[in-house]
């Protein structure tokens, strides 16, 4: 009787078992070793292996400018996709209703992949580019607005306003719609309305949905080094982590870069998950 | 004012709010594809189309098959996976769940070093399009994996039962009624498993050196290296968007946005 309730609960698992094999296999090892890498000296975990601190610490301060450069990069981001998101969120839960699964289904083209938003918007802003004749109307030289931070900010932007809109989205959607309707009974304004009821309210769904764009902002690669231009290009975290492994071959380097990124990723969504009240599973 | 006229005036204002976030979502592709049809002239035309054949249609050939397996592997490991996670009281479900659904959210960068070590260090047998598929099918297991798990929710235990009871066995029950009711729910993760796979950039840069297999996207990428602002490499990209949106509106047509809410959209 034992045994057969040790069968069961076994083949239980057994179900779940090739997916278990393949996420250990190709990521948890490969993790593992990420990390065993990162505290080793330059290449020489293929040879012998030399133990050491040095890479993190050099993270912290040789890398820092592009540590703030990433920082600062995903995080506003992801404040411009919140505060652009937020009403669009509001307004596809309450308001839209005809077309809303057109808009929705929009919603999916910024997933196809940072690369195709970081070479339509680089052809955008290019000097010879649509976008000229405008910018020399306003008096702004082409090269200053290409070649800069805002232009990456807003292509990041771009790229991870679904995560923002999904997370806001959930987190209005549960807000019951009364609660706004006794607001105005009682003689509040639209301006009252949103800053006493409806932002407290949604909080959660607001910083839920800024972490987790923060967290995908981090690890943008094609947008940093196709629209920051010479400086914020090539001193962000993703470019020097591919710059410093495999053009330098400084493994070590590189995979603590590495390891040090995954786990601001892993802390932002997390948090966004448990703010959310999101569930993973 | 009246009052409806007001109404009228602020639905105006909502749907102009919405239709101009959603053009500035699509300004990428719409500039890409403009760039793609324009010749230096000024005209329209299809020149950039042929000018780029040559080479490019092989490497979109081995993307499709890279995301076509990849779909397959995950569909295959998802379902039973999907399956005893929501079925079954499981010990460690918690633990389980994270395994294999946190490489979502770790950076694209961080995760193809990692595999790239591995793959020198522990897998050589996986330099080469194995490779490939591999790191994909484990990359978007998690999405695909959350959409089984909502599709089984969804799925009342009754219409099982009900099944064996008429007599069928499991494996008859399990093809002839789970399957077809998660269908469309399963759907929704073979949909954003290929346009992910098939678009994924960075994993297939860091593997292209080692494996010298190039996917589609990563031509795109080292042409702009190489080549700059060209028309061609605008088609390009126009092709490979082009794909993706097709394989989206043929599946926002056939099925509906439904089992895409919660996922990725609101």
């Amino acid at each position: 009787m034992n045994k057969k309730e040790l069968i069961n609960s076994i083949k239980k698992y057994l179900l779940a078992f090739p997916a278990i094999i393949i996420s250990i296999l190709f990521f948890i090892i490969p993790f593992i070793l990420l990390i065993f890498v990162s505290f080793t000296e330059k290449s020489s975990f293929f040879f012998t292996p030399k133990i050491t601190l040095a890479n993190f610490y050099k993270a912290f301060t040789l890398y820092r400018f592009d540590y703030q450069n990433t920082l600062f990069l995903s995080a506003s981001a992801a404040f411009l996709d919140v505060v652009f998101g937020y009403p669009f969120a509001y307004l596809m839960t309450r308001k839209i209703k005809r077309f809303s699964d057109l808009f929705r289904s929009i919603l999916l083209i910024p997933l196809f992949g940072e690369l195709y938003i970081a070479f339509g918007l680089w052809y955008l802003f290019l000097p010879k580019g649509p976008l000229a004749p405008l910018f020399e109307k306003f008096g702004i030289e082409v090269f200053k607005a290409f070649y800069s931070m805002p232009s990456a900010i807003v292509a990041l932007a771009i790229y991870t306003f679904p995560f923002a809109v999904l997370q806001i989205g959930i987190a209005l959607s549960e807000i019951d719609p009364v609660y706004e309707e006794a607001a105005s009974c009682l003689g509040a304004g639209p301006l009252n309305k949103l800053f006493k009821i409806l932002i407290p309210l949604s909080m959660p769904g607001i910083l839920s949905g800024w972490l987790m764009a923060f967290g995908w902002n981090l690890g943008a690669y094609a947008i940093p080094l196709l629209m920051g231009g010479a400086i914020v290009g090539q001193r962000v975290v993703s470019v020097q982590i591919r710059a410093i492994s495999l053009v330098m071959m400084d493994f070590g380097m590189g995979a603590a870069l590495a390891v040090s990124l995954v786990f601001l990723a892993i802390f932002a969504a997390a948090l966004s998950i448990k703010i959310g009240k999101g569930e993973l599973i | 004012m009246n009052y409806r006229t007001k109404e009228k005036i602020k639905s105006g204002l909502s749907y102009f709010y919405v239709i101009l976030c959603c053009t500035i979502l699509m300004i990428p592709f719409l500039v890409t594809f403009f760039r793609s049809i324009i010749d230096p002239n000024g005209g329209i035309s299809l020149d950039n189309y042929t000018k780029m054949a040559g080479i490019f249609w092989p490497k979109l050939g081995t993307s499709a098959i890279i995301a076509i397996a990849t779909v397959i592997i995950d569909v295959a490991i998802a379902i039973p996976a999907a399956f005893s996670l929501t079925r079954y009281q499981l010990k460690g479900k918690r633990i389980i769940g994270l395994i294999m659904t946190s490489v979502w959210y770790i950076p694209g960068i961080s995760y193809a070093l990692a595999l790239i070590l591995s793959y020198y260090l522990v897998y050589k047998f996986c330099l080469n399009i194995l490779g490939f598929i591999v790191a994909y099918s484990c990359g978007f297991l998690p999405i695909m994996l959350l959409s089984c798990i909502v599709a089984f929710r969804r799925l009342d235990p009754s219409y099982e039962e009900a099944a064996s009871c008429l007599g069928a066995g499991r494996l008859r029950t399990f093809f002839s009624v789970t399957l077809p009711l998660i269908g469309p729910g399963v759907s929704a993760g073979i949909l954003l498993t290929f346009v992910l796979s098939f678009n994924e950039f960075i994993t297939a840069f860091l593997l292209s050196a080692p494996t010298a297999i190039e996917t589609a996207p990563v031509k795109v990428f080292d042409d702009i290296q190489h080549a700059g602002m060209h028309g061609f490499i605008a088609a390009e990209a126009a092709i490979l968007q082009l794909i993706s949106l097709i394989a989206c509106l043929i599946y926002l047509k056939i099925v509906g946005t439904r089992y895409l809410r919660g996922m990725v959209l609101i």
